[in-house]
This record gives structure tokens, sequence and C-alpha cells, in this order.
């Protein structure tokens, strides 16, 4: 480890557990340089990213563009409570399912607005992600996280595009 | 010592409680058992195959036969090749998830009829289940009448309207691809007894079916009580439905209220609409109304409904729990049942734990197989056939084309 580690949060709402094994396969893959505290949001209490940084959320999407069921309480307790995450950086992984064209990977919308609302700030675009195009979601992700984290670590190098893994459905 | 776990079934119920339970910090064993030389059960074998977002859970719980201490025994059946008594001798905890006995089914004159079939027939047959290889259908029924209102009923709506194409690219069974080219059908028609409001369709299911083209979703309602278009959900989707088709050239998909199956004969099935008798065009009846029962004999009892639990824990069966529909109430999705065995497996772990201090050592159920000379697929052998399936739907442009039995995938290179 040639350099200072970052400690990230990151924040999984997961129905089948895919968004799960990507904050995995992230945390394995990026251990020389971040701290990964990996947490479901369904077990998150909302007051405690008062005291967060920087987080990563990575959610998947379920329905018609909603949060997965198990976390939709922490959803609603975000927007009810409205914790001060005036401190807060955060970054989001969405993942979809391309076959649903009007609702995609809206997911991790929900939680963009829902973190925006209590003050925190988002850096880098949402990356979204079609799982029925994407062998494996972490090739998709590794990238954008690369340059999610050097935009972190630089504010003057924040990158602007909007990011789209998995191409078109149609 | 290691506390191990058996746990019957490689469906959701049975991979993600294997999940959950070698997530844990305490180290497990743990055997995953399967009637069937493939693994993943419902995914597999019950998720429409044009539903491959659906089906791609398997890589997650892929993931999860590949952790240190996990192993796959397929084409061992429990209650045949091996007692669920003998198990429990094996083991300090046995977890059945082995799913349904089979399909509830409505009983009506012209119930009985070859003619009436079930979507639980149905899904398994379009998904190339090994059981149901000598399963057909006549040619040229034209028209189906499918009963029930739930997501079931509309795989089954939506595999019968769908362009033939489009199924061929997924991983359906050539059989059933072959059959809808040959098999035109005119119109669909899905009774339910309940109301827009009390029906279980999802709503992305129900707009997807709406959407498909060539085809014109309608609603048939009685005028009373009516849904309101501003409902939330898929009651809203169905209020704002046409009522009579607007082309003649599109195939109609009718969803028939408050509609209770009276006799099925000719090509017609007679229901009771609120004391009205209505005709419904019927070359085909599929039953799409739940399942029933547990696939494991020794557990299954006469009564209907749950199985008789005590947080999971079978009772009358001391270390042996049920999860999924194998519990006798056979609801709930592919998420819940991740969420369901996050709750069971500390339960499991603590009974494991327990009869693993108690106990003394324990026979190894590979070196009783090998004592009787059972051959069982490993993950390994799964990985091999698994590539081959990749690889010979490509051939013939589909995802996957599946292997109905061991000695196909073995004459097709697969071990």
């Amino acid at each position: 480890m040639g350099q200072q580690s970052i400690s990230l949060l990151v924040l999984v709402a997961t129905m089948t557990g895919t968004a799960e094994i990507l904050a995995e396969d992230l945390e394995r893959e990026f251990s020389d340089t971040v701290d990964f505290r990996i947490q479901l949001l369904e077990e998150l209490e909302v007051g405690a990213l008062e005291r967060e940084s920087l987080a990563l959320v990575v959610s998947s999407t379920y329905g018609t563009g909603d949060v997965p069921e198990t976390a939709e309480p922490t959803l609603q307790a975000l927007k009810d409570a409205r914790p001060d995450l005036g401190s807060l950086s955060y970054g989001i992984i969405s993942l979809g399912d391309g076959t649903y064209v009007n609702t995609f990977a809206r997911g991790g919308d929900n939680w963009d607005e829902a973190l925006a609302a209590c003050g925190a700030t988002r850096r880098g675009e949402v990356l979204k992600v079609d799982c029925l195009l994407v062998e494996d979601p972490l090739e998709a992700a590794k990238e954008w996280f690369g340059r999610w984290l050097a935009a972190v670590a630089d504010p003057q190098a924040e990158g602007s595009a909007a990011h789209r893994a998995g191409g078109s459905p149609g | 010592m290691i506390a191990r776990v058996a746990v019957v079934g490689s469906g959701p119920a049975g991979l993600f409680l294997a999940d959950a339970l070698s997530r844990s910090k305490e180290p497990v064993a743990v055997d995953v058992l399967e009637r069937l030389p493939f693994p993943f059960g419902l995914i597999r074998y019950g998720v429409a195959p044009d539903h491959q977002g659906t089906k791609a859970v398997t890589r997650n719980l892929a993931r999860v036969m590949e952790r240190p201490r996990v192993r796959f025994f397929g084409g061992l059946a429990v209650g045949e090749a091996i007692t669920l008594e003998t198990l429990r001798d094996l083991y300090d905890a046995v977890v059945v998830a082995a799913g349904a006995a089979g399909a509830r089914r409505l009983e009506f004159p012209g119930s009985e009829s070859p003619l009436c079939v079930t979507g639980f027939d149905l899904a398994r047959w379009v998904n190339g289940h090994p059981d149901y290889e000598g399963f057909r259908l006549p040619d040229g029924i034209g028209t189906v009448a499918i009963l029930g209102h739930g997501n079931v009923a509309l795989d089954v709506a939506r595999l019968f309207v769908k362009q033939p194409d489009a199924l061929a690219a997924s991983d359906a069974a050539e059989e059933f691809v072959e059959w809808r080219r040959r098999s035109a059908v005119e119109c669909v028609t899905l009774c339910g007894r309940g109301t827009p409001e009390s029906a279980r369709f999802s709503q992305e299911m129900l707009e997807e079916l709406r959407d498909l083209p060539g085809v014109e979703l309608l609603r048939d309602e009685p005028g009373e009580g009516a849904s309101s278009p501003g409902a939330p959900g898929a009651a809203g989707i169905i209020a704002r439905l046409p009522e009579a088709p607007r082309s003649t050239a599109s195939l109609p998909v009718r969803l028939l209220f408050g509609a209770k199956p009276l006799r099925f004969e000719q090509g017609r099935l007679t229901v009771d609409r609120q004391g009205e008798v209505i005709s419904v065009p019927a070359g085909l009846v599929v039953q799409a109304v739940g399942q029933v029962g547990t696939a494991i004999a020794a557990l299954a009892s006469d009564a209907t409904g749950p199985l008789a639990t005590d947080g999971g824990e079978v009772l009358g069966w001391p270390g042996v729990f049920v999860a999924g529909w194998a519990a006798g109430a056979a609801t709930g999705t592919i998420p819940d049942s991740r969420s369901q065995a996050r709750v069971l497996a500390p339960r499991v772990l603590e009974a494991a734990e327990r009869a693993a201090g108690a106990a003394g050592d324990r026979a190894d159920l590979a070196d009783w197989l090998r004592a009787r000379g059972h051959k069982t697929t490993s993950w390994e052998d799964w990985l091999a056939i698994d590539r081959l399936e990749l690889t010979s739907g490509a051939a013939i442009g589909a995802c996957r084309r599946k292997m109905r039995s061991l000695e196909q995938a073995r004459s097709a290179g697969a071990g």
C-alpha cells in the first residue's frame, strides 16, 4: 500500500444478491487503496449517515423502477427523518433489467434524490448497469469506480458524461 | 467440530439458504442435494424462458456453490436413493427446500380432460424439464382460457401470444417453439374470480403483456363497481384498458373478472360471472391457481396449507427444517426466498451446532454414496454441462439449449 487508504461506506440494496456480490467484488478489486465497509441498506439506521463523509450506494431496481422492497423502509426513513448529510459525498451504481425499458435501473435514482434532499453531494454520474446484457456487473463497474475514486480524491477532476454500461436494449 | 447441514433442493429457497449459511462467521459445511442432475429448480424450470433477466440470479447462486465447504450432489433423490431418516443420521441439521408437490387444481366437469392442463406443467414443459419429455399439446387448439389472475397466468398468456421467433432466441424447449410455429392462437382469455383490485398481477408484467407487438389486452368487467382509471398499480392499468379490440388484425387477450368455471366441453369453457352464464372459447384450458404440498413425500400430510413448524423446524422431525414452497404455503417470489433464508439460517445453524456438539463422528455423504455405488453429479460436472448448453444454444440462435439427461450431456461431449 503506497498511499493512504480511503475509507468508504458501501450501502447495498439488493433483491437477489447481485448488488451485494458487486460490492464484494469491488472490495476484492480495490482493497489496496480503499477500506470498504459494506452495509445492507435494509439494516441501516439513517441517523448514522450524519457521521459519514463518503458513501457508495449499490442498488438494484424492483417492480416499476422502485428500490428493493426490503430497503423501502430505509428510503422512507431518509425522507421522513431528513438527517443532516451536509458533509456526505456519495456515488451511485444502479442495477436494472433492460426488459423493463420504461423504468430501467431507476432504483438508484430514488437513493440519489433522497440523499440529495438531505444535503449530501453526489460525485460523478449515476452508473446504470443492464444486468440482462452484462455478463458480469464488475466488468462494467470497475472502470467507472476507478474514475469515481479519482474524482473523489480530486474535486477538480469530475467526470461529466452520463454513463450506461451494457449498451441500449433498443 | 464443524457443523454439517444438508439442504435438499437447489432452487432459490435451497441455494439462498446455502448462501446465508455459508456466510456465517462460524464455519459450517453445507451439502446441497438435488433430485435432478442439474441445479436451480424453479429458476431453470419455472421462470418463463423469455425472462432471462430473472434467470440471471443463477450467476449469484453459482457463486455460493463455489465457496469452500459447499458441495453439490446432483441426481440424488431424497426419498428414493436416500431417505430423510438417513440424512438425519449423516447431518447435524437438514433443510428441505425441494419445492411444491404439484399444481393446485380446480375441479369441475371437464377439468379431467387432457386439454385441461396446469401452468405448473406448462412452465416445466416449456423450460425443457426432464420429467416432461413426453408432454405434448395437440396442434391447432386455436383458443386458450387461463384460470387465475396472477403472474403465472400472465406468463402462460405471454408464451401463447409472443412471436415464436422471439421465443426461439430464449432457452425455451425446441418442441414448444415448434409447436407454437405450427399452432396459431387466435384468442386468449384470463378468467379470475376476483376484481381488478384483488388480482395478483404485477404491474410490470401486465404492461409487458399489454405492450407485446400484435397483441391487444382487453378488460371484461361486470358493469357494477368497475375499477378506477386513477387506481395505483395493476388495477389502474386494467381500468385504462379498452373493452373492445381497436384492430381486427390484432390478437385479443381478454381479462375476465368475477368468473367461476362451471364446465369445460367441446372447445368452450362455461363460466358463472355473478349469476350470468358466459361461454369462453377454449381449445385448451390452463389452470394457474397456485401450487400445493411438499415435494418430499415423508413430510407430506393430508392437511392442506402450511406444514406445522416451530420457527421453520418441522414438528415431529427434530433437526429438520423446511424452506420455500416445500413449507406447504406455495407462495412467495425469488427475492422473498432470499429474505426468508436470512431469517431461517441462524436458527438452522444454532440447531446444527448444538447437534454437532452432542453427536460423535458422522459418516460423510460422499462415502455413504460410494459404498452403495450411487453416482451423483458434482458442481464441476454441472459447470461442464453449463458450458455445453451455452455453446450448443449459440449454434441454433438460442441463449441456451438445455440438456434433458446426463446421457444426452455425455453424448454431446460433457463429462
